[in-house]
């Protein structure tokens, strides 16, 4: 049934167009309805009116304790009369002149609203990033009518633009949390020094590729929101200046940080009031129905996957020194995904260590990780140098002076890809902040799991980050999958030649085909059917006889190997073909690993 | 909810701290409250502990209402335990601090020169916090478990609550304003502004008749001598692991302690909690959004110290 009512402009609207509940929750269902709603990560905030409507896309990073608000109350006029004013959906008390707010009324109720600090994506890549703003509505200020009055640039000292945040210069992996503090002397009239820096109110979990932050408040259903989840908010915009606790002559200096740190500048971070909530499955703006796709992508036919799946193949492959085993592996890694988690494991990941990269090639790992960059959503790519290990946040720590969950690197969305260089690493000495990144990255590895740290305790928080590892020799992190590279002679020479035909051969059309095979191929589900579980036990019984020492992990290895095969040739269910061949793939890597020089490092497989 | 007649209450509530006593083993009667009375007439002990397993003994329907509703409960029976105190002094108690002595020479100055006909104003007579010298706690029933932050909510507000968690931040012990005392640079006389929240507001003329009357428009000043302070700390309470469900964030409340409350816990510790949840409207913080927002937060009647040992033994039983 087509949705006849449209979407609020204002919250009064919304507020009478809630009773109506089942066809507002329809008009929210449909994705096609959101393609009107400007992108807030995308639209300067001076091109936006207070109490617009606005979407936000990003990750969960932080929730506060809830709020407790005034959802409707009177106002009295001067000349005595009443009326009622629904609060919800707005920060700011809104009365028209000589009107007043009578507390103690009757009628006043009190709602409870959550706040979500919620960044961009993380490492969301520039592909991502332009074809995004490309479905964002554009605004026009010259149709807004009259100009935003809030002043955009503040006096305080340390306050950054609002949107400018990519190109902030900072490169440091260090969060500057108290940027200076001055005591003011002199009497009212004087800016307020600026305890808290700006970077520091942002917190994104990559430093040097920055977020912008929203602060979105929820009404309803605050349980069903997970930390480190995707996802898009529509609501209304809030950006009174009032909001800034910087600006307000507090005397308090006890709560000073933490009143800034959640009250920061609207203008550095807005709020939204959310009312329509979507979670989404994956990064991969094109896959979206609720972005409004270009027409051009739209008119394209897509071939089969199985075609795709072979050029894609033929690509990794010219891009890893013509060893055909890699790419299988590397394309499997690229479409893995958690999708079960039992108690004690995660099922599904596929964390690869690709190791004896050839020693005299310059930058391999960087240029590899070009590639990879232009055909993932979001990833990341981390030379594991002495300097980032000591010093760089890894995991989130939650900063009890201002009450926030201080960001850190592994605070990634699900499947961002996170691609450690080890060839770059040097001799030196890991220092104790060195030694827990290593301690967190295995964790990660090995169970999924980020362990956020609150002073008293730690908490596990489910993560599904497929990590790839590439090393010369044995990597100091464990992995699922570890992978000699058996490089080509000639295409060692030829690396960059082949590096840039690569590059020409990702032309945008087959980009595009490229991107939404991986993400489609990363969200779709695959059966194995009881027929094949004899064959697997059996073969399983075979493979022990063989060699004793192969294990209950072998197996679940082969399990996960044959799963990402038979998906990345278009298949949804199990089949004796793909077994095969991933029996075939494991004994060949197994041999390779028996073939590398044994060094000092012990590791499984 | 019925309405409760408070009257009535305060009857039963006044015979139930005056008569209420406990079997011991030697099957002698013990009253528990009296002897408690006894002492904090004598200035031996401030804080009077209610334990609610005994009020539901004397009266259940009391026991609940307590429970309900307990900041007001909280007052009536420091105003009953007002009452009933001087009836208790067996012997002349010396003054312990500077305002036992305010309080004394006001007393012998009302007795001499207070004219039972003449009006007083409200403020001009003492407040009774200010006579006050101890305080009301409540004991949970002990069959109540201890709830986890996230489970109290809304409809808990204005009750008493036990809550479970681990102490994060605590501020230092400071002297909180309970009743100002304000001196007339005119008349002479003592005003006094009870103060109920964490600001208030200084009075500056004098409400007295000399002064409204003549309008010599005396100013008042505050004597910090003679007003009433009483020990003042807030915790940040968080969560236990164990009790954030997953995905979500560990959430913390604030707790605020009052006079023999304070100092019980350091950061670190894992605590109990009971108090009565309320709503706080902070002041300060710009008008627009000042009546938008209110914060809760739990004004402490007791905290026990658990370790991690202990915790089989249950919240609520003492320690």
């Amino acid at each position: 049934m087509p949705c006849t009512m449209e979407l609020p402009s204002t919250p009064d609207e919304l507020a009478a167009q809630q009773a109506d509940s089942a066809a507002l929750k329809d008009l929210l269902k449909d994705p096609s309805r959101w393609h009107s709603i400007p992108l807030l990560n995308y639209t300067p905030l001076h091109k936006l009116k207070d109490q617009t409507l606005v979407r936000f896309r990003g990750m969960i990073q932080d929730m506060m304790d809830p709020e407790i608000y005034l959802e409707r109350y009177e106002v009295k006029s001067a000349d005595g009369s009443k009326r009622v004013q629904e609060g919800k959906y707005r920060d700011c008390l809104k009365m028209a002149t000589g009107e007043m707010i009578d507390y103690n009324a009757d009628g006043n109720v009190h709602g409870e609203r959550r706040t979500m600090f919620v960044v961009s994506v993380p490492g969301l890549n520039d592909w991502s990033k332009e074809h995004e703003k490309q479905c964002c509505p554009q605004i026009d200020l010259a149709s807004l009518g009259q100009s935003p009055s809030s002043a955009k640039k503040r006096t305080i000292v340390g306050e950054e633009e609002a949107m400018d945040v990519d190109g902030a210069s900072e490169t440091t992996f260090k969060r500057p949390c108290l940027k200076e503090i001055q005591k003011d002397s002199e009497p009212v009239g004087a800016s307020k020094s600026f305890v808290l820096g700006s970077e520091y109110l942002l917190n994104s979990p990559l430093p040097d590729r920055p977020s912008m932050a929203c602060m979105v408040k929820v009404y309803d259903e605050f349980d069903t929101y997970q930390l480190n989840s995707l996802v898009d908010f529509v609501g209304f915009l809030s950006v009174d200046p009032s909001l800034d606790a910087a600006t307000l002559d507090i005397d308090d200096c006890e709560n000073l940080s933490e009143l800034q740190a959640a009250h920061p500048s609207p203008f550095l971070i807005p709020r939204l009031h959310a009312f329509g909530v979507q979670v989404l499955p994956h990064a991969n703006p094109l896959l979206d129905k609720s972005l409004r796709q270009p027409t051009e992508i739209c008119e394209e036919s897509y071939p089969t996957q199985l075609a795709v799946h072979k050029d894609l193949r033929m690509l990794l492959k010219l891009c890893l020194f013509d060893d055909d085993l890699a790419a299988e592996y590397l394309l499997s890694h690229l479409i893995s995904t958690v999708y079960s988690r039992s108690e004690m494991q995660s099922i599904g990941k596929f964390a690869l260590n690709l190791c004896n990269l050839p020693k005299n090639c310059e930058a391999y790992a960087t240029k590899l990780y070009q590639i990879l960059e232009l055909l993932l959503p979001a990833s990341h790519y981390m030379p594991m140098t002495l300097g980032t290990l000591n010093t760089a946040a890894f995991a989130p720590k939650k900063d009890y002076e201002t009450n926030k969950l201080v960001s850190g690197v592994l605070q990634l969305a699900p499947h961002t890809h996170l691609v450690l260089d080890e060839t770059s690493m040097q001799q030196g000495k890991l220092e104790a902040n060195g030694v827990h990144a290593v301690q967190h990255l295995a964790h990660l590895i090995n169970n999924q799991e980020l362990k956020c740290d609150f002073q008293y305790y730690q908490i596990d928080y489910q993560a599904n980050i497929p990590v790839l590892v590439l090393s010369e020799g044995r990597s100091m992190l464990p992995s699922d999958f570890v992978l000699p590279i058996n490089a080509d002679a000639k295409a060692v020479e030829l690396v960059d030649e082949s590096l840039k035909a690569a590059h020409h051969y990702l032309q945008p059309s087959r980009l595009q085909q490229f991107r939404k095979y991986l993400t489609t191929a990363r969200t779709s589900g695959f059966n194995v059917s009881e027929e094949h579980t004899e064959m697997i036990q059996q073969d399983f019984v075979d493979m022990r006889k063989a060699n004793v020492k192969s294990n209950a992990d072998d197996l679940h290895g082969l399990l996960v190997l044959s799963r990402l095969l038979g998906i990345a040739r278009g298949k949804d269910t199990f089949d004796k073909e793909t077994w095969q061949l991933a029996t075939e793939f494991e004994a060949k890597r197994r041999q390779r690993i028996q073939a590398l020089p044994k060094s000092s490092a012990q590791m499984r497989n | 909810m019925a309405r409760r007649d408070y009257a009535q209450d305060r009857e039963s509530i006044k015979t139930f701290l005056s008569e209420f006593c406990k079997c011991d083993d030697d099957g002698k009667k013990e009253f528990v409250y009296g002897s408690q009375l006894v002492k904090l007439a004598h200035r031996e002990q401030v804080l009077i502990t209610i334990d609610l397993d005994d009020l539901a003994e004397f009266n259940e329907s009391l026991a609940e209402a307590v429970v309900d509703n307990c900041r007001r409960y909280t007052s009536i029976f420091s105003d009953v335990i007002a009452e009933l105190l001087p009836s208790y002094k067996q012997q002349e108690v010396h003054a312990k601090d500077a305002l036992d002595v305010y309080i004394e020479h006001r007393l012998m100055m009302e007795s001499r020169t207070r004219n039972p006909m003449e009006q007083r104003d409200e403020r001009n007579s003492f407040p009774s916090e200010l006579m006050k010298r101890f305080e009301v706690g409540f004991k949970p029933v002990s069959t109540e478990k201890a709830h986890s932050i996230r489970e109290v909510k809304a409809q808990h507000i204005g009750k008493l609550v036990t809550v479970r968690g681990i102490v994060t931040r605590c501020t230092e012990v400071k002297p909180m304003m309970v009743v100002a005392t304000y001196t007339c640079d005119r008349c002479g006389s003592e005003t006094y502004q009870p103060v109920n929240s964490l600001s208030f507001t200084p009075v500056h003329d004098c409400p007295s008749d000399d002064c409204r009357v003549n309008k010599a428009g005396g100013r008042l000043y505050l004597q910090t001598r003679g007003s009433k302070f009483v020990k003042f700390q807030e915790v940040k309470m968080q969560e236990h692991s164990d009790q954030v469900p997953v995905g979500h964030i560990p959430r913390s409340m604030t707790i605020m302690c009052r006079g023999e409350v304070t100092r019980m816990a350091q950061p670190g510790d894992h605590i109990v909690v009971s108090g009565v949840f309320l709503p706080l409207m902070r002041t300060g913080f710009a008008q627009m959004i000042q009546g938008l927002l209110s914060e809760t937060f739990l004004q402490a009647h007791r905290i026990i110290c658990i370790n991690k040992n202990d915790e089989d033994f249950g919240p609520g039983m003492q320690s």
